[in-house]
């Protein structure tokens, strides 16, 4: 306990120290894994700029020669194997024939996964959030989707006996008083393709006091701008110089099928 | 404690001039823009200091506390901890943060800032403020009596938030620009 509270402290407090011009910090350039920093993409805007090839180096010596040359160390490094080198090479060759991928894109989406309480108990959540832009160039982080198990609703019901029979219109719907009792089947007297809105329901469990949030924990993104692909960024906290935001996996989605696939893989509705 | 008054009229004199094209900002106010967030930082550690130090009297720790959450965009901006070793993260609102610090003792704290750090791109939000992050690196030594007792290199990304505030001057709204710290997200990277 005492090193738990020890190693805290110790966190907090060089925080802040390191700011402090009166205490004695020193700039160094002579630590061991200097070039590993220069390499490791620390913040999601590098990772783009150097998947778009046009970041500005802060190492001159360090500058790769083709924007192929720069994508392969963007990409975790226990992805390559022989299994995974042709599609490894599938994917970069769109990545660089497809248009440049910005911040401003609608078409990528930030995972966050959050802990909140739920009707008194604690739940773990993915909230998805996805980039407005404005004609002004302003911008914002807008909640788009959210997978949250604890607000799953069986959308499936294969009794075909559950049904607002075709003729209940001849006498005003009254049979809508018997659904409505029928808690367990209520999702069966919708749309067969139905497919519910979670941000909505979590939305309205948060206004009725329900949802309370707590805390986010890690997050991931998800690009799809690359024709017919999708590829996830995560961050891997690690030495050497594969290591910050990388790309942890790669995954071929025809392009009219990428709204099924974030439907199915973040619950966003596009 | 005029000396923080000054810089912070320099501060402000800095951005007064920052007219902007709505939406873009040029690179050389980005440099300026790095440099002024980094001051900011710097001030919030001498409070720090003081704060944490064993010596100083209750009412000027009250008043270090105060002047560093006024650096914040509001008291709403948390500070987030994550560690190697835990999967635990956690995050406090800025004043509870500092209380906590003043908890802290360690006899001396030795420091590194590694010369390597980067700076997202500013965006323009839709609050009409700019956004961005600064990350650094650094060296921590932790003592008591002459023995290090904690160690560590830290990842640290800091929001730093570039605002418009409007002033009467002599009956005149005059707009100037001052920044701001926002949520700030430390990542251990390395511990001994």
């Amino acid at each position: 306990m005492n090193k738990r509270i020890s190693n805290i402290s110790g966190m907090f407090l060089c925080l802040f120290l390191t700011f402090n011009t009166n205490a004695q910090v020193d700039i160094v350039s002579d630590y061991p894994n200097r070039s590993d920093i220069i390499l490791r993409v620390k913040q999601v805007d590098e990772f783009i700029h150097r998947f778009n090839f046009n970041e500005k180096k802060i190492d001159l010596t360090q500058i790769p020669v083709t924007r192929r040359s720069e994508i392969i160390p963007l990409l975790v490094e226990e992805t390559y194997n022989k299994e995974n080198a042709q599609v490894l090479q599938n994917f970069i060759n769109a990545s660089i024939k497809s248009p440049l991928i910005s911040f401003y894109d609608d078409n990528w989406y930030a995972v966050v996964k959050c802990e909140g309480v739920y009707n008194r108990k604690t739940v773990r959540l993915n909230l998805v959030l996805q980039v407005e832009a404005f004609q002004n160039h302003s911008s914002k982080w807008v909640l788009t989707g959210v997978n949250a198990p604890f607000l799953e609703i069986d959308a499936e019901c294969t009794d075909p006996s559950k049904l607002i029979s075709p003729s209940n219109n001849e006498v005003g719907f009254i049979g809508l008083q018997r659904i409505f009792e029928d808690k367990e089947n209520i999702t069966a007297y919708s749309l067969t393709t139905y497919e519910p809105d979670y941000l909505s329901i979590l939305l309205h469990e948060v206004k009725a006091g329900r949802f309370i949030f707590k805390k986010s924990l890690v997050s991931k993104y998800y690009f799809t701008q690359v024709q017919d692909w999708v590829f996830v960024l995560e961050h891997f906290n690690r030495s050497g110089n594969n290591s910050g935001w990388l790309i942890s996996e790669v995954i071929p989605v025809r392009e009219n099928q990428k709204k099924q696939f974030l439907y199915n893989e973040l619950k966003v509705k596009i | 404690m005029s000396k923080y008054i000054y810089s912070l009229f320099f501060l402000f004199i800095c951005f007064s001039t920052l007219a902007q094209e709505e939406g873009y900002i040029e690179e050389e106010r980005v440099v300026e823009f790095e440099e002024i967030a980094l001051e900011k930082a710097r001030d919030l550690g001498t409070y720090i200091e003081i704060i944490s130090d064993k010596d100083s009297r209750s009412s000027d720790v009250s008043e270090a506390t105060e002047l560093a959450v006024g650096l914040f965009l509001d008291e709403y901006q948390r500070v987030q901890v994550s560690s190697l070793h835990r999967t635990e993260v956690q995050s406090f609102p800025i004043r509870e943060y500092l209380d906590r610090i003043g908890l802290l003792s360690y006899r001396k704290v030795e420091l590194e800032w590694f010369d390597v750090h980067q700076v997202s791109d500013i965006k323009l939000g839709t609050d009409g403020k700019y956004h961005g992050v600064i990350t650094v690196y650094q060296r921590f030594k932790g003592y008591t009596n002459d023995e290090v007792v904690y160690e560590d290199v830290t990842e640290k990304n800091i929001e730093v938030i570039l605002d418009k505030i409007s002033k009467n001057v002599g009956g005149t709204i005059v707009n100037n620009w001052d920044v701001f710290l926002g949520d700030i997200n430390v990542i251990e990277t390395r511990e001994k």
